[in-house]
């Protein structure tokens, strides 16, 4: 490609004759002598109308002529006036639309706002070009428009124009709803520190979970009603319990040791084989897996192992009393499941319960905890 | 041309003007380089013969191409088994 070239295909007799005089005036490169006299040599390119001329003039008979290199090429291209034009018509059509603004990006916060100055911005633009576009009219026109906006800025980048909105941040009086505050726990209110808002319990109540503790809104001295954020810090002593079951008699199903283990091959879910035997388990159960013979899953060839375990069940006799100590600690673990990080227990209570065959034991840790706010 | 025939020649102290007709350089067999020609005589794969002011030069091998030919100097590549000056 860097060698710009003209290979020329000659035929005929004497030839180094020719060659001794274009030498003369012309450098030639690579003469190879074929079969049937023929032979072909390269030139440079700028020189391939001088060797036309001067083959011309030997007599010598000339097959072909053929270029190449990077010039040719260009040369080929500035030939061919339909790939011009057709670049010339793309080039001018790039610079002329470049010179217009194709879309409008607004960036902000919220969604809504966005779209309404991007139609508004759209509707304000009397021209497109570019040149005509009055930026810093547009960011006027904008804030005089949209009390949200507290400041814009607008600016061409490439075929876009970009406007930037800052909202103003209401207080939050202003803005959206009020929520009361809610209990989040059962429990009984021992203390309460409000700071906005109309309370709902006094201390000493008993709430449950999802109650109203404070509401939204304040009366002030002409008895109007101002909705407010509801704040407030309300404790109150919760329960965490926690129950466990003991039974005097229990059955429990254990393995014997006892397997069986066979095979089973299926093609599309067709049994074409199995090793499966009779077994004599009274009770068992069993486990199987699954793999694909084929790479790929090329054929729906699988094998399915299953082992067959034998069970039995026996009977577990245990004494409550003996295992007490054991039954309340389970008890209690799974009451401080619900124990957060730092929090003292105030109080515990066991409470156990019997009936006929069983025993339930309750333990109920009583804590302190903020429930709403 | 290359210049560093006329530094060896007077490096050596020759002044005989047959000395300045032509140069040949054989690099490993491969290639040869002539300045000096007078035309070519023979032009083929086996054998290539150019003149020189006095004589002429035989070149002998397999696969020879004339890779460059120019008015007073010439390149020849391929297997050169034989070089004479006759």
């Amino acid at each position: 490609m860097i060698k710009n070239r003209t290979k020329v295909t000659i035929k005929g007799f004497n030839q180094e004759r020719t060659l001794n005089q274009i030498s003369q005036k012309i450098k030639i490169y690579n003469f190879k002598r074929e079969e049937n006299g023929i032979s072909h040599f390269e030139v440079d390119f700028k020189d391939r109308k001088q060797i036309k001329n001067m083959l011309k003039s030997s007599g010598i008979q000339v097959i072909s002529y053929s270029s190449y290199g990077l010039k040719k090429f260009i040369k080929n291209l500035i030939r061919s006036y339909g790939i011009l034009a057709a670049v010339a018509a793309i080039l001018l059509c790039y610079i002329g639309q470049y010179n217009f603004i194709l879309k409008v990006d607004v960036f902000g916060q919220e969604e809504t706002i966005n779209r309404q100055i991007e139609r508004f911005t759209e509707e304000s633009l009397h021209s497109r070009l570019k040149s005509k576009i009055d930026t810093k009219k547009l960011e006027i026109l904008i804030m005089e428009k949209f009390d949200e906006v507290s400041s814009v800025s607008a600016a061409i980048v490439g075929q876009s124009l970009v406007i930037n909105v800052h909202q103003v941040e209401l207080p939050e009086e202003l803005e959206g709803e009020f929520a009361p505050i809610i209990s989040q726990y059962e429990g009984r209110i021992t203390k309460i520190h409000l700071i906005q808002g109309t309370l709902a319990v006094n201390e000493g109540d008993i709430v449950q979970k999802g109650d109203i503790l404070v509401y939204p809104y304040v009366v002030d001295s002409q008895g109007e009603r101002r909705d407010t954020h509801a704040k407030a810090q309300i404790y109150a002593d919760i329960w965490l319990e926690g129950v466990q079951t003991h039974y005097d008699c229990r059955y429990k199903t254990q393995r014997t040791g006892e397997k069986h283990i066979y095979s089973e091959i299926f093609f599309n879910n067709l049994l074409i084989f199995s090793n499966k035997k009779d077994v004599n388990f009274k009770q068992y159960e069993s486990e199987n897996s699954m793999r694909f013979l084929s790479k790929n899953l090329l054929l729906p060839l699988y094998i399915r192992k299953t082992i067959v375990y034998e069970v039995e069940t026996i009977e577990i006799k245990s004494d409550f009393l003996k295992e007490k100590t054991q039954i309340i600690e389970n008890a209690r673990q799974k009451a401080l499941i619900f124990l957060q990080e730092n929090e003292i227990i105030k109080e515990e209570i066991i409470t156990i319960k019997e009936e006929s065959g069983w025993h339930e034991v309750r333990l109920v840790l009583t804590v302190n905890r903020n429930i709403g706010g | 041309m290359f210049n560093f025939f006329d530094e060896i020649k007077a490096k050596m102290g020759i002044k005989d003007d047959a000395l300045y007709d032509y140069n040949i350089v054989n690099v490993s067999g491969r290639l040869l380089y002539a300045e000096g020609h007078k035309g070519l005589v023979v032009l083929s794969d086996r054998q290539i013969v150019f003149k020189l002011k006095s004589g002429q030069a035989v070149v002998e091998g397999s696969g020879l191409i004339l890779a460059e030919l120019a008015q007073n100097t010439l390149f020849i590549k391929g297997k050169i088994t034989k070089v004479e000056l006759q």
